[in-house]
């Protein structure tokens, strides 16, 4: 995976801090990465999983009691046999990282 | 007497004296044309003198006389004369003195011609690179100091070609301190090692018989954690209850910097996860004793199945997710390096993560586990681990 893309963004913390709900940011105050979530959940739901296929990568730069920073790292291109709909969400992404990102 | 050369040819016509007499006295007139004075001898100057009139016919033996003044020779056979022949004698001597240039002849009395080229005390012909050609050297350079060749002495000292000791075997002094961050290590990731000053090896091996029995375990259930020499498997809970298995290592020092490396495969496991924490070995991920960090597979989750998550006191948070969806049963390699300040992990050789180490409360590495979290009430749930298994820790 080449780092081209990549972007910051301050997540508000979600969860209890248990094993199964783990506090984390709450990446779905970003609409692009809302609105792929939910196109890949569908898909996995119609047993129809994209495997081993990175669209990005979220790691926590900073913290406070309330809210993560976040490094969005888009993942330059995806490979060919990508369903459209997967692809054009993940566009959205990616041109958000280009345009907002380092 | 002197000869008289006219009265001599009249004798030889056979005349008498008087008849000669007479002779003399009617055509001494015309004999006096060449004996004016008649004195028998032809005046000099009525002898015709001029050369192109002489008929060579005989060779001349000049008696040590002069040939004087003559011209400039022109034809082949026209005789040269002295200046000429100090004119040639004096090139000659000039070429003679000369060791150089166009006209020099080397020393060694002899001018080279073709003959010379490539044969015995011959000179040698270039190739086309103008360089000695290898079949015109010598296999041994007898009389040649072979230990100069670039310029460089054989021996042990600085900047020396190296000998070999009597055993054909480097000398142990020359031997230099290797500086180990430089060499491969199996199984570790060259610029991690590099990382390391004075790193501890844990194990390193691609036997899960050897891993399971060189480290301790925690079971839900007795005979949870089983191994092969290919496979170690970890079953979390039970059928009916949902639970957590690991093997562990108690690090014999607290450790600033680690790195693991195995194969992990979840099964089915709700996580599969390698930990690594201040905590002691034995303390589960999720116990409010508990402070570390753990990298590992969460398959049933949504597009986010690879993670790394901190867990101080007892609560859990993610520092880093991939999104993507990986699968039961394979195999993922998985490498974490962490030096309290950063959490570097990768996956399939990529890496994935580079995040920030709580410092504040995880200030050292004292254990590290092999685990599997079981979610499930209904069934069991496995995870699997394989080699090459490598602990490295300083």
């Amino acid at each position: 995976m080449h780092r081209m893309y990549k972007f910051k963004h301050k997540c508000r913390k979600i969860g209890k801090g248990t094993e199964d709900d783990p506090i984390r940011p709450d990446l779905s105050s970003i609409p692009a990465i809302a609105e792929l979530h939910k196109i890949l959940d569908l898909l996995r739901h119609k047993h129809k999983e994209i495997t081993n296929i990175t669209f990005y990568i979220a790691q926590v730069k900073s913290e406070t009691d309330t809210e993560f920073e976040v490094e969005i790292i888009v993942t330059d291109n995806l490979p060919n046999n990508i369903p459209e709909e997967v692809r054009k969400a993940w566009l959205k992404l990616k041109q958000l990282a280009e345009t907002s990102g380092t | 007497m002197t000869f008289d050369p006219i009265s001599y040819s009249l004798a030889k016509k056979k005349l008498g004296w008087k008849q000669i007499k007479t002779l003399l006295e009617t055509e001494g007139s015309i004999n006096a044309l060449y004996d004016s004075d008649k004195d028998g001898v032809i005046d000099a100057d009525k002898v015709n003198a001029l050369l192109s009139r002489l008929q060579i016919d005989v060779d001349k033996d000049w008696g040590g006389h002069v040939i004087k003044n003559l011209g400039t020779p022109v034809d082949p056979n026209d005789v040269a004369r002295k200046t000429d022949v100090d004119t040639v004698q004096q090139n000659l001597d000039t070429h003679a003195s000369l060791s150089g240039g166009t006209h020099g002849v080397p020393s060694g009395d002899r001018i080279l011609h073709t003959g010379d080229i490539g044969v015995a005390n011959g000179v040698c012909p270039l190739d086309a690179n103008a360089l000695v050609p290898l079949t015109n050297i010598p296999t041994t350079l007898t009389g040649i100091s072979a230990d100069m060749v670039d310029g460089y002495h054989a021996g042990t000292g600085a900047n020396n070609v190296l000998v070999l000791d009597s055993n054909g075997l480097v000398p142990l002094t020359n031997i230099p301190v290797l500086d180990w961050t430089k060499l491969q290590f199996f199984g570790v990731r060259q610029e991690i090692l590099a990382e390391f000053s004075d790193p501890k090896l844990v194990i390193a091996t691609t036997s899960m018989l050897q891993l399971l029995n060189s480290s301790e375990k925690v079971e839900a259930a007795s005979g949870n954690i089983t191994a092969t020499s290919k496979e170690l498997t970890i079953v979390g809970g039970t059928a009916t209850a949902s639970g957590r298995s690991w093997v562990f290592f108690d690090l014999p020092d607290p450790a600033s910097k680690i790195y693991i490396r195995s194969k992990m495969n979840s099964v089915n496991a709700q996580a599969t996860y390698i930990a690594f924490a201040q905590s002691a070995g034995n303390i589960a991920w999720g116990n409010t004793s508990f402070y570390g960090y753990a990298a590992g597979l969460v398959i049933p989750l949504a597009t986010a199945d690879f993670k790394l998550w901190k867990c101080i006191g007892g609560t859990t948070s993610i520092l880093a997710s991939e999104a993507v969806d990986l699968s039961n049963n394979v195999y993922y390699d998985v490498e974490i390096y962490c030096d309290l300040n950063t959490i570097k992990v990768w996956r399939d050789g990529v890496l994935k993560f580079d995040a920030i180490g709580d410092t504040t409360n995880v200030t050292e590495i004292n254990s590290i586990q092999f685990a599997c979290y079981d979610a499930l009430t209904t069934a069991t749930q496995t995870s699997k681990y394989k080699g090459v298994v490598v602990i490295i820790y300083e």
